[in-house]
């Protein structure tokens, strides 16, 4: 069957216009979100030193929550948390254990970076030393 | 002889997958021996689906290797070097600049991609292309050898599945539903779907519901800036419009069957396969004309050219109020659907695979 594409937009057009509809919403290009810590292309030894900060204090994840609510929901509610805890529980540890070795392996790194850092730095000496700087 | 599969990541849902899958039925109909090789192999697929690239074993000079291209990987180049007779599948690599601004990593996988497909160009026997649009785009790339143009083969007994129940209710509460469906990528222009539904709902139906079915991830910067655009549009969440996330196929049909009409603003696709599902289901599809979609949506159907987020908007409620378009738009999704059938895909793809190995 027969569609005329063109002179349908022509018509929705027209209308828009005796209408008066215009398009005056924001655009999604002003949409802009700080994606600086998720895409990293460039070493920022302070940025690096902060995220450590944090992962060395945050890395640690707990299962347990203060219960709030009415008498009731809260009687449910801790009846749910003990009959889930034998399930959660193992996952959370699991979790903890990764999280710690991560952040052990990163304090490692930060340790390697700056002993590095040392080398070249004693390196970088000694060959202006040879070349007579 | 065998005639194996080998792509990056079989998962399930994903649309070059299924292809593989459905493919590998057809080889198997033709008798020979036949597998999948993945480099991932993504749950819940199995080593009945796919077995690891390392288990490919030795290959010989007859055989053959199907090889789906479809992003950036180190299999792409691999490929290009296996001694055997090749076969290309492209399926088309997004462009990288679609994930500046929002995927600085995923940047570089694509042009890995684009670079994987230029070094192939004198590396394979033959090519498969999705459609008319990735034929032209390999011979850009230089490609020299015999290129056919094969549609994704779907197996369209699969629609025929029970939908969600649940789904169903709760999508059939009187609201008209816009859908879309594809992960949430630069490329695919969710921005614009957003927009367009603001006006829609503002200008022509307050009772109206978008629903955006999909996978994303929570930390990916789009879906964060998405998300944010939403919020500062005023929609409300799980009211105005939904963000499924990964859903069960069940749940797909349930989306398909309560929706008034599927609206596609995407920018860049290699065959696009939802606005195929559409026309599985009876919906009436307004398309952005881009890249493939004008090739698969074929003639007769409402491919526009305008992005203005008013005038999409004027096209939904035009296609929402008009009967006899709606229907002649319907009526000409289901003749080009003929052209997506699975017989006559399989049987294209039979032809031309007996023809490459003489």
């Amino acid at each position: 069957m027969d569609v005329n594409v063109e002179n349908i937009m022509q018509e929705i057009k027209n209308e828009i216009k005796a209408k008066g509809y215009s398009n005056d919403m924001l655009s999604f290009d002003d949409i802009i979100i700080d994606s600086s810590s998720m895409n990293v292309t460039k070493f920022d030894k302070i940025k690096f030193e902060e995220n450590l900060y944090d992962a060395n204090h945050e890395w640690q994840v707990n299962s347990y929550r203060m219960i709030q609510g009415n008498k009731v929901s809260v009687f449910f509610k801790k009846v749910l948390r003990k009959c889930m805890y034998f399930f959660v529980d193992p996952i959370v540890n699991s979790q903890n254990g990764f999280n710690a070795s991560l952040v052990r392996m990163m304090n490692q790194m930060s340790c390697y970076i700056d002993e590095q850092n040392k080398e070249i730095e004693e390196l970088k000496k000694r060959i202006d030393k040879l070349e007579g700087k | 002889m065998r005639v194996i599969q080998m792509l990056s990541t079989i998962a399930y849902g994903d649309a070059v997958s299924n292809d593989a899958m459905a493919l590998e039925t057809v080889i198997k109909s033709m008798n020979y021996n036949t597998r999948i090789y993945a480099e991932s192999i993504v749950s819940p697929l199995d080593k009945k689906n796919a077995l690891p690239i390392d288990q490919i074993g030795t290959l010989k000079d007859d055989d053959v290797v199907i090889y789906h291209f479809s992003t950036g990987s180190e299999l792409n180049f691999r490929f290009g070097n296996l001694k055997c007779r090749k076969i290309l599948v492209y399926h088309n690599v997004t462009p990288p600049e679609f994930f500046k601004n929002n995927d600085e990593g995923f940047m570089g996988v694509c042009q890995f991609g684009l670079d994987g497909i230029k070094y192939l160009a004198d590396k394979v026997d033959y090519c498969i292309a999705d459609s008319e649009f990735n034929k032209q785009d390999l011979i850009n790339y230089g490609f020299k050898c015999k290129i056919d143009v094969l549609p994704i083969i779907i197996p369209m007994e699969d629609y025929e599945k029970k939908p969600d129940k649940k789904t169903m209710r709760e999508m059939s509460d009187g609201k008209t539903n816009i859908l879309f469906t594809g992960r949430v990528a630069p490329n695919k222009k969710h921005e614009d779907i957003i927009a367009a539904f603001y006006y829609y709902k503002r200008l022509y139906n307050p009772n109206s519901r978008l629903i955006l079915a999909g996978s994303f991830k929570e930390t990916d910067s789009y879906y964060i800036r998405l998300d944010k655009f939403v919020k500062r549009l005023g929609l409300v969440r799980d009211e105005d419009f939904i963000f499924t996330g990964h859903t069960k196929f069940n749940k797909i049909i349930a989306y398909y069957k309560c929706a008034d009409a599927f609206l596609c603003m995407s920018e860049h696709e290699g065959f696009c396969v939802p606005v195929v599902e559409s026309m599985i289901y009876g919906v009436p599809v307004v398309a952005y004309a881009s890249t493939a979609v004008p090739d698969t949506m074929g003639k007769g159907t409402m491919v526009i050219n305008d992005k203005n987020p008013v005038v999409v908007a004027g096209c939904i409620d035009k296609v929402m109020r008009d009967t006899q378009l709606r229907n002649s738009l319907i009526a000409n999704q289901k003749e080009r659907l003929k052209d997506f059938s699975y017989d006559k895909v399989s049987d294209m793809f039979k032809k031309y695979l007996s023809e490459f190995l003489g």
